[in-house]
């Protein structure tokens, strides 16, 4: 669906690249997480999607299309959905139905249609009961739900989330984690997932970690975790649970390796003691 | 002498039609040296209350009074204020001058230490925060990283030696990275000056590990207060009230549902380490 093909990005005051040599390809349907510290790179990687930053070097191709050709910029946009961090500066209107529709509208879709499509985003994300109420006075995360409506109804085959979660309160980041689970599985939506959370990055199907602009791994969640030492001298996080089946191990109680989540941990615990 | 708050209720926009409850008949005690966490979920009052521990907010009714000093009273407020720090959400959008120091030193200054003086506490605080006073003394804060700023921010706070410091949600926004550091300053701070710790936070992991006692804040009551132990150990009522509850304790409550016996209100790993050890029969002695 999309491919990174040995991209770098260099800001023009910076010396150092922000991208360098990622190789990267999406695959249609699924779910990836981008993770890693602020300054890895990881919110420059996500703006290369759709053609909101061009690379210095290397290509990005979004269904076979040069994101470099500023002809196909509109057709890429229109494939690739963007939801950003700030939950107060990406909706323009004071209806939330109105906001919803402000995409589909400049995209040229007749009106019955656009009726349709607003229904359907805001149904699919839980706020229809919002419809015409006012922005302003929903919670974080109900104004990131409104946000991913408005791309939902641009029919975009990709969603990126970038750091979409990082402003929210536990409860709003669950609604957001959620309600794009869902999407996912549901619609079949491809997710780019760019978090600093780890535990959020468990949702997807496979995390890609980047480190001063590189792409350090990718792979499914447990085999990004079994490289544990890796990770951890880039300092980044491995989730608790994981720690505590460690932590088990060394004390000569073997859970297995790839205990990752709370549900994880709680099923290899009651099937260790049944067994025993 | 502790902080001390009395039935305080505070209404906003009071006698208006948007008259709205933000805190209900609050009782609470802040006591010396104490590291308090306070939750709650987004509009619970936890950021409304705790600007009543320095008189920023005055309570509509009840009372708040610091080491005896009576927040309501001018006069006294001006001394019980200088006791509570306070590190509001973002601080860092609150540097404003030309040098690191100078910024630091502002609030000193202005509670009427003379220059020299001021400058070295600014020194001191910064040292404190980890930030080498030789390299960040006379930067700008601008050129500061983002969890640099958040500590040069609170190094204005500790350079006015505050017997009680009050901190809503000092890591939000920072990466994990830049969490990890100023918690590591707040529990370095703690043993070193040790001043009462008040702080707001939504990371229930990192209160677990840290706070002596929690208060939960919800729709503007207290819920309760008790030991950091006994509050996470009702994880369920926690949930209810849309709360997080650290992970350990979801363990906790899903192996207890599946029937394994495990002791109710485990919330920290060591603990969870010790109980699991236990139940595969590795345990009493390690």
């Amino acid at each position: 669906m999309i491919e990174l093909q040995n991209v770098t990005y260099r800001y023009e005051d910076g010396a150092s690249p922000a991208l360098e040599d990622v190789a990267l390809s999406i695959e249609r349907g699924e779910f990836l997480a981008v993770v890693g510290h602020n300054g890895s790179g990881k919110s420059t990687l996500a703006k290369h999607l759709n053609a909101l930053l061009l690379p210095s070097g290397g290509k990005v191709l979004v269904d076979g299309m040069d994101t470099a050709d500023p002809k196909l910029t509109l057709a890429i946009r229109q494939k690739v959905g963007m939801v950003f961090q700030n939950p107060d500066n990406q909706l323009v209107t004071t209806v939330v139905e109105e906001d919803v529709a402000f995409g589909p509208e400049n995209l040229g879709v007749p009106p019955q249609e656009i009726r349709q499509r607003v229904d359907a985003a805001l149904a699919s994300v839980g706020m229809t009961k919002y419809a015409t109420g006012a922005p302003h006075m929903l919670s974080g995360g109900q104004k990131q739900r409104i946000a991913i409506a408005g791309m939902l109804a641009m029919e975009p085959e990709v969603l990126v989330l970038d750091e979409a979660t990082a402003m929210l309160d536990p409860r709003g980041r669950r609604e957001i984690i959620e309600t794009v689970s869902r999407l996912h599985r549901e619609k079949g939506i491809t997710v780019v997932m760019i978090t600093q959370y780890m535990e959020e990055a468990l949702a997807a199907s496979r995390i890609a970690v980047m480190s001063e602009g590189k792409l350090l791994m990718a792979g499914p969640p447990r085999e990004v975790f079994r490289q544990k030492d890796e990770l951890r001298r880039h300092r980044l996080d491995v989730p608790a649970m994981k720690e505590l089946a460690d932590a088990l191990r060394e004390n000569g109680v073997d859970l297995g390796e790839d205990i990752l989540t709370v549900e994880d941990m709680a099923q290899a615990v009651c099937r260790s003691l049944s067994k025993s | 002498m502790p902080i001390v708050v009395e039935k305080l209720n505070y209404t906003y926009m009071q006698g208006s039609a948007l008259t709205d409850a933000a805190l209900k008949d609050i009782g609470l005690t802040v006591r010396d040296g104490e590291f308090l966490g306070l939750i709650g979920h987004t509009g619970s009052g936890k950021s409304t209350l705790v600007q009543h521990l320095n008189g920023l907010l005055q309570p509509t009714s009840g009372r708040v009074t610091v080491d005896g000093y009576d927040m309501a009273d001018k006069k006294q407020r001006r001394l019980g204020r200088r006791l509570v720090g306070m590190v509001f959400q973002y601080p860092e959008y609150q540097l404003f001058e030309e040098t690191v120091a100078k910024d630091v030193a502002f609030g000193v200054r202005n509670m009427g230490v003379p220059e020299a003086e001021a400058m070295a506490r600014a020194d001191e605080a910064l040292a404190l925060v980890g930030l080498e006073p030789g390299r960040f003394r006379d930067k700008s804060p601008f050129e500061l990283s983002g969890g640099e700023k958040r500590r040069a921010a609170l190094a204005g706070i500790i350079a006015m030696k505050p017997k009680y410091l009050v901190l809503d949600e000092p890591m939000a926004g920072l990466d994990p990275l830049g969490r990890r550091a100023i918690l590591a300053t707040i529990d370095s701070l703690r043993a070193t000056l040790g001043c009462a710790v008040v702080m707001i936070s939504h990371a229930m992991d990192d209160l677990a590990d840290r706070a002596e006692r929690v208060a939960v804040l919800n729709e503007g009551s207290l819920l309760m207060v008790d030991s950091a132990e006994n509050v996470f150990a009702q994880s369920e009522l926690l949930v209810s009230v849309g709360l997080d509850v650290p992970q350990v304790s979801r363990l906790c409550m899903e192996l207890r549902a599946r029937g394994a016996d495990i002791p109710s209100g485990i919330y920290d790993r060591a603990m969870m380490e010790k109980a699991l050890l236990r139940l595969f029969g590795k345990g009493a002695e390690a």
